[in-house]
């Protein structure tokens, strides 16, 4: 590979880059993995890589981490590990401190063990300490339900403050906000750890709605954990720990002023808020565990002495309390958006988490004494549950006293937090309000920096107080979350979660200042604010978010998600929002990339919420804003009222009944009720919605309503069966019906053709195909006296193809059926028209000697059967056939002989065909002949020839030929004429004998079949048939007619007569030639007419039509011959028991 | 062992294996240099391969798009080239390894007649109807020769490859020097022209020393290749029907063998022209292809069967 050039690659990635040299956005986010994935083979590249990671937002680091970028990660710690390269694995470590992590991501490969033992065995102290405190931050996930689940994605972020300079990422993400805010709140919380925790929170916050379901997950496990704790110590003092760790994460800032403010008023309205908060992860934990069953009423417990235990904890951290809160508030938001939950908890925040979910709400008797419980201890430290459902009614009532407040009042964010602050004084303890006060304004600011991400900005810039007071507001519209919550659990969206970092960032952010600014304002208040707060946060997202934009799609989001955290209180739905998380971040990374900004993406999902709210609010906005909000959420008349109504029953009595009449009852709410009464998923869904787009002033008070509507939507009852279920009837369309059984035309046209083609072949093969393989498949003998072939020697092609034979599979078909229609095509191949050369049809060089003109030269005339044959006695012109006589035949005669007729009838050919002259000779051995009948079958003519050329008579046709065959012809004529009586009268051997006069068949033609009676003996059927036609020609010749050619032997007297007997007839007669004179006239034709007599038709068919042979051959053999035709083939298969004759010269 | 084909071994061959792989009339046979494989090709769109050793059927593969004629075989093992009789008339180069075409051979506007192979090298003649004959090579798409004739073209290499023939308008052959065929025939041999047929193919002997013009009437000649003398004409077998009747060499270039429309095997001693035999095989209808197995005692004849004929005498008298 070549070198790589830091710069050079920088700049090759520059395209995917931000300015701060950080991934730019989550479409990047993919396209950087994969380029890491493959080119970080080189320490330079894996250092840029590294470098640039650290420099990304951590939303993208999280999708970074999320695709494939862990287990890249993990490769470079490996690698660099095993290098021993401590600086690299320092910068590794460092970026994984950034990372945003979950227990799921960390079970992905070994890391964790990794930076263990790195902690023990890290190459320097850097590494050391590194890879100790990003233990202990994971382990803090692990541990912790919250930070496991909801922390997972962020808690890269404080590491980042903490060993980098988290400042800068600060502005643009909301992790970065976080770390700011963190940063500030390190203020007063100057330990990493609390930082980490800080982070955790805020990543909870921003993870919210997608964490929530972590968090629920995480609670559960934490709530297991703090039961074990609790069994191990009843006190909770590790969950505590861990919980008020919780609290620290999300409000180091807010803590100090918190605490401050908590000094100032009274630490147990910031336990009460604390514990609220603390109540609602308990609840939702509890809510698992209730799930889980009785474990679960004992964690209640538990948890409420947690709560107790975090809140007396919490006192000193009461910021935790407040972070709690936010997160809580956070995840009210998200679980407030969701569903009831939020709104339960906001209500009676412990009582609420409780409530929230469905099963929360089964748990929530249970719930409801463990949020009384929690109330107790809230109202123990601030007031009674009652107080804190009074709390959460006092938001609402903050919320609309802050209106009027506000009308009266100016919008300034004191005054706002003042406001507020009395809602919640008058409803609950004036302390509290004061406490709640800041803590709300903590929570709101948190919210608001929850909800938007943005939003610190806008915080930062504008009235922060304001807007986070709108935050809070918005809180109240968490409850509107919560409504939505219902559709949550239907859904698991990721959107939300981003938005709650983007939240709490900011909020940590925000806070900062306008909890420095408004603590004391706001500590009044903090109580009841905690439900306020959620939805002041919300209010005041929604106003920024308003600001922003992407109002609907975010609100429909974040609601579902809620949703899906409430309804999922069981173990498995835990873990199956475990998993949401990571979705979730996800999608909030591309709601990042997407905003030009990390705040703004995050801010885009608060803003989702915010919209409707926005809206409403942006009417108002301008000046009383954030109360007027309020105090139209309160004025959305119905839905608040009914809503505190509501909350106030549920607060009395949590019992489940007493959620579903306060759910009818928020049903029956005009905005609400429709809600109410389709889901509350829907209810949530629709009061954002009615917000949004009713008009300014509406919509505020619609949100409003949701949220109490929430308290009451802890109905979180499923909707009725009939809602849940939609039944659509589907008519059917004819036109959509397809006959599968429907056959194409081309189909219908091969059936048709297979079809028609067997129907021919049966016929064809039924009544014209009598081929039959006439011996057996042998080894193939080589020819001799062969040229060698070229073969080919100069061929490339086969070169050419048998390479390609060597890569390519053969083509295999298995049966008929899979062989295609046509071989795959040939690849296109470019044809060049060029010129082509022409070869001239004339030699160029004009040479004419290189012309042979022979045009005025006839052809040579055809020729006949070779006469030399003939004279030997195989008669080899005829070949064969001779040879057969001689042999065979002789034998033959034997038997022949004996067999009276038969015999007679081959003597007489064979005499002829053997020689003419031997003619006497023969007769008696003639008899052979017939054997040769059926050899001549093939060779008719060949016999003939013995005659004369007779041949040529059955070969050429030509009459002219013949020459030699003249004498025959005359026999023939003779014959012929005659023949015909001959026949008849031809008693056989005279015939035979006459051989010749045997000709007589000429005659035989019209005789034929006359004769083949007349002979009397067998003759009279073979003959019968054969000879009819064929006889006159060929009777005479005998040779000539059997050429079946006969035509041809027509030269002799046959011609004439030929030329009709021509074909097979023409060896009719020979047949004719009785019995006997068959057999001449077999012989003469083939011999095989030998076996004429009876056979003769046999005789006749090989030779001329093969009538004789083919009809006769068999009747001949067994008659006449009795020789053994298959042996004769070549193989019989009776051997020696076959009755036929078996030759031992028959192969000649 | 080898054994001398002498009349009585020609007269002794039977039909031993019969195939009826084909619904329809087989248009063109052709046995590969090494006689071990036989590839046939019919009207009804298959090609299917046999083995001669073991007599059998050993493959079919179809061509129903394009039809197929005047299959021959090339020097590559498994790949065969044939002329089209739908779509077009072009000539394709076929592998039937994978059943996969090749390469094609476009030029030719009106049927391809006359299809023959270099027994050397990898380039092949072709004649067409549109009077045209193309030199061409496997190897590339494009022609790499072309003659207009006046009349129908038929086209055959001699054994080694060095030249080939043209036989135009039933009347002439004309010699060509492959490495020079670019100057026109080295020899024009001028016959008497056949009145009552066309000529349909040219065969050289497999000693180069004759050549055999095969007809669509039922007469075969044959002349002198070296100087085109007349030297035989053999007759005596039925073509009724028009029918371009393959006539064949045996390897020794002793024999010539013809189908018939009477469906049997008409023989012929070259040398002296005498009708040596009549074989008859049973075949059904018109034998219109015949072929000697250029290294074994094998005939093969097909009409809509393909008959596989071995000889039971394999010894002189």
């Amino acid at each position: 590979m070549p070198r790589i050039v830091p710069l050079q690659l920088l700049k090759c990635l520059r395209v995917l880059l931000d300015n701060n040299g950080g991934i730019l956005s989550a479409l990047e986010v993919k396209r950087i993995a994969g380029l890491m994935q493959k080119y970080s083979k080189k320490l330079v590249s894996k250092c840029v890589y590294v470098q640039i990671l650290k420099s990304t937002k951590t939303e993208l680091l999280g999708d970074f981490m999320a695709s494939n970028g862990w287990t890249l990660v993990y490769n470079w710690l490996n690698d660099s590990i095993r290098a021993m390269n401590w600086p690299l694995v320092q910068e590794i470590l460092e970026l994984l401190l950034l990372s945003p992590v979950d227990v799921n991501r960390l079970k992905i490969n070994s890391a964790p063990i990794l930076v263990k033992a790195l902690c023990k065995d890290g190459g320097n102290e850097g590494v050391r300490i590194l890879a100790k405190r990003l233990v202990e931050q994971w382990l803090k996930i692990v541990t912790e339900n919250t930070s496991g689940a909801p922390a997972a994605a962020v808690p890269a972020i404080p590491p980042q403050i903490g060993v980098t300079a988290a400042t800068v990422t600060d502005p643009a993400t909301g992790g970065t906000v976080d770390s700011a805010s963190s940063s500030d709140s390190t203020d007063s919380a100057g330990t990493p750890v609390t930082m980490n925790y800080t982070i955790a929170s805020a990543q909870n916050s921003n993870n919210h709605n997608s964490i929530t379901i972590k968090w629920k997950s995480v609670e559960h496990l934490d709530t297991d954990d703090m039961n074990n704790v609790d069994d191990d110590g009843s006190t909770q003092p590790s969950e505590a720990g861990v919980k008020s760790s919780k609290s620290p994460e999300t409000s180091a800032s807010l803590q100090n002023l918190k605490k401050s403010s908590l000094d100032d008023s009274c630490s147990a309205e910031v336990k009460s808020g604390e514990e609220v908060d603390n109540k609602k992860h308990k609840s939702a934990r509890d809510k698992s565990k209730r799930s889980e069953k009785d474990r679960e009423k004992d964690r209640k417990s538990s948890s409420s002495h947690r709560s107790s235990s975090s809140s007396h904890k919490s006192s000193s951290s009461s910021s935790s309390k407040s972070s709690s809160k936010s997160s809580s508030s956070s995840s009210s938001h998200r679980s407030s958006s969701s569903s009831d939950k939020h709104r339960d908890k906001d209500k009676s925040r412990s009582s609420s988490g409780s409530s929230s979910s469905k099963d929360k709400e089964r748990s929530s008797s249970s719930s409801s004494s463990s949020s009384n419980k929690h109330k107790s201890k809230s109202s123990s430290s601030s007031s009674s549950s009652s107080s804190s459902s009074s709390s959460s009614s006092s938001s609402k009532d903050r919320n609309r006293d802050k209106e009027k407040d506000k009308s009266s009042s100016t919008a300034t964010k004191q005054e706002k937090d003042n406001k507020l602050m009395p809602p919640p004084a008058p409803t609950l303890s004036p302390a509290h309000s004061p406490a709640t006060g800041t803590v709300e304004k903590k929570e709101k600011a948190e919210s608001e920096t929850q909800k938007p991400r943005s939003i610190p900005i806008m915080s930062r810039k504008a009235s922060i107080s304001i807007e986070i007071r709108r935050d809070t507001d918005k809180a109240a519209t968490v409850k509107t979350y919560q409504s939505k919550f219902r559709s949550h659990g239907l859904t698991e969206e990721a959107p939300p979660p981003p938005s709650r970092k983007g939240l709490k960032k900011p909020t940590s952010i925000v806070p900062t200042p306008s909890a420095l600014l408004s603590s004391t304002v706001k500590r009044p208040s903090p109580p009841p604010r905690d439900s306020p707060t959620e939805k002041k946060p919300k209010i005041d997202m929604s106003n920024v978010t308003g600001h922003v934009e992407r109002p609907g799609a975010a609100k429909l989001i974040a609601p579902k998600k809620i949703c899906t955290l409430v309804e999922t209180n069981l173990f498995s739905d835990a873990l199956a929002a475990s998993i949401e998380p990571k979705k979730v971040v996800k999608r909030k990374r591309t709601q990042s990339a997407n905003s030009p900004t990390d705040k703004d993406a995050p801010l885009a999902p608060l803003k989702f919420y915010q919209d409707t709210l926005d809206e409403s609010k942006g009417d108002e906005k301008s000046d009383d804003s954030t109360k007027e909000n309020d105090e139209c959420r309160s004025s959305s008349p119905n839905g608040s009222v009914d809503a505190d109504d509501d909350d106030i029953p549920l607060k009395r009595v949590k019992e489940d009944i007493e959620q579903k009449v306060q759910k009818e009852k928020a049903g029956g709410e005009s905005v609400d009720a429709v809600e109410a009464g389709s889901d509350g998923a829907e209810d949530v869904p629709e009061e954002p919605k009615k917000p949004g787009p009713g008009c300014g002033p509406d919509g505020p008070p619609g949100v409003l309503m949701l949220h109490r509507r929430k308290g009451p939507k802890k109905k979180l009852t499923w909707q009725p069966e009939d809602k849940l279920t939609q039944i659509r009837f589907f008519e059917v369309d004819l036109s959509e019906r397809v006959n599968v059984t429907k056959q194409t035309f081309t189909e219908m046209k091969n059936l048709e053709r297979y079809s028609e083609r067997d129907a021919l072949n049966i016929s064809r093969r039924g009544f014209d195909d009598s081929m039959q393989p006439q011996m057996e498949w042998r080894p193939l003998i080589e020819v001799d006296n062969v040229p060698d072939h070229p073969n080919g020697n100069l061929s490339k092609q086969r070169q050419v193809q048998a390479e390609r034979e060597a890569t390519t599979l053969r083509a295999l078909y298995f049966s008929t059926d899979m062989i295609p229609d046509s071989a795959a095509e040939a690849e296109l191949e470019p044809h060049f028209a060029h010129d082509i050369p022409v070869i001239p049809m004339d030699d160029l060089t004009g040479n004419h000697d290189a012309v042979n003109d022979y045009s005025d030269l006839t052809w040579p005339e055809p020729k006949g059967y070779a006469p030399s044959g003939i004279g030997g006695v195989g008669g080899n012109s005829g070949g064969p056939d001779i040879s057969y006589n001689d042999g065979g035949m002789n034998n033959m005669m034997g038997p022949g002989h004996g067999g009276p007729p038969n015999m007679m009838t081959n003597n007489p050919f064979q005499p002829f065909a053997n020689n003419f002259m031997p003619n006497g000779v023969n007769l008696p051995p003639n008899q052979q002949m017939p054997m040769q009948g059926p050899v001549p079958g093939p060779v008719p003519g060949p016999i003939n020839a013995p005659i004369w050329q007779n041949q040529m008579g059955p070969v050429g046709m030509d009459i002219n030929n013949m020459g030699g065959m003249p004498p025959q012809n005359y026999m023939g004529n003779q014959f012929g004429s005659p023949g015909g009586p001959p026949y008849a009268s031809g008693p056989p051997q005279p015939f035979n004998q006459g051989f010749n006069p045997m000709m007589m068949n000429g005659p035989g033609p019209g005789l034929g079949p006359g004769l083949g009676p007349g002979l009397g003996p067998g003759l009279g059927p073979g003959i019968g048939p054969g000879p009819g036609p064929g006889m006159l020609p060929n009777g005479p010749m005998m040779h000539n007619s059997p050429n079946g050619p006969m035509g041809p032997n027509g030269p002799m007297m046959n011609n004439s007569p030929n030329g009709p007997m021509g074909p097979g007839p023409g060896l009719g007669p020979m047949p004719n030639g009785g019995g006997p004179r068959n057999n001449n006239n077999n012989r003469n034709k083939n011999n095989g007419g030998g076996g004429n007599w009876r056979s003769g038709g046999n005789n006749f068919q090989e030779n001329s039509g093969g009538n004789w042979r083919t009809a006769g051959s068999g009747s001949n053999r067994g008659g006449n011959t009795g020789i053994c035709k298959q042996f004769m083939r070549g193989h019989c298969k009776m051997g020696k028991s076959c009755k036929y004759v078996h030759p031992q010269n028959k192969r000649m | 062992m080898k054994i001398k084909l002498i009349d009585s071994v020609v007269r002794s061959f039977k039909v031993a294996k019969i195939f009826r792989e084909n619904t329809d009339k087989i248009n063109a046979i052709d046995f590969a240099p090494n006689g071990e494989h036989l590839i046939s090709c019919s009207e009804d769109d298959q090609i299917v391969i046999y083995d001669c050793e073991k007599g059998t059927q050993s493959r079919t593969v179809n061509s129903k798009k394009y039809g197929v004629d005047l299959i021959h075989f090339t020097h590559a093992n498994n790949t065969a080239i044939h002329s089209s009789t739908k779509v077009d008339d072009t000539i394709r180069y076929l592998s039937l390894h994978d059943n996969k075409y090749l390469r094609y051979f476009p030029g030719h506007t009106k049927k391809v007649i006359s299809l023959c192979i270099s027994p050397v090298e990898d380039s092949f003649l072709s004649g067409s109807l549109d009077k045209t004959l193309r030199l061409w090579d496997l190897r590339s798409p494009n022609c790499q020769g072309l003659m207009h004739l006046s009349g129908r073209p038929i086209a055959a290499y001699d054994p080694e490859g060095l030249i080939f023939a043209a036989g135009v308008n039933s009347e002439s052959i004309k010699l060509y020097d492959l490495r020079s065929f670019d100057k026109g025939p080295f020899i024009t041999f001028k016959l008497n022209q056949e009145k009552e047929c066309d000529w349909t193919g040219l065969k050289f002997s497999r000693d180069g020393k004759t050549i055999l013009i095969s007809t669509n009437g039922s007469v075969i000649r044959l002349v002198d290749a070296f100087h085109g003398t007349p030297l035989q004409t053999f007759t005596g077998y039925p073509n009724n029907k028009g029918l371009a009747i393959e006539a064949s060499f045996s390897p020794d270039s002793q024999f010539i063998f013809s189908g018939s429309t009477d469906g049997r095997v008409h023989i012929w001693n070259a040398d002296t022209g005498n009708k040596i035999s009549v074989l008859n095989g049973d075949h059904p209808g018109p034998v219109q292809c015949i072929q000697f197995n250029p290294k074994y005692m094998m005939l093969a004849s097909a009409c809509t069967n393909m008959a596989f004929w071995l000889p039971t005498s394999e010894e002189g008298p």
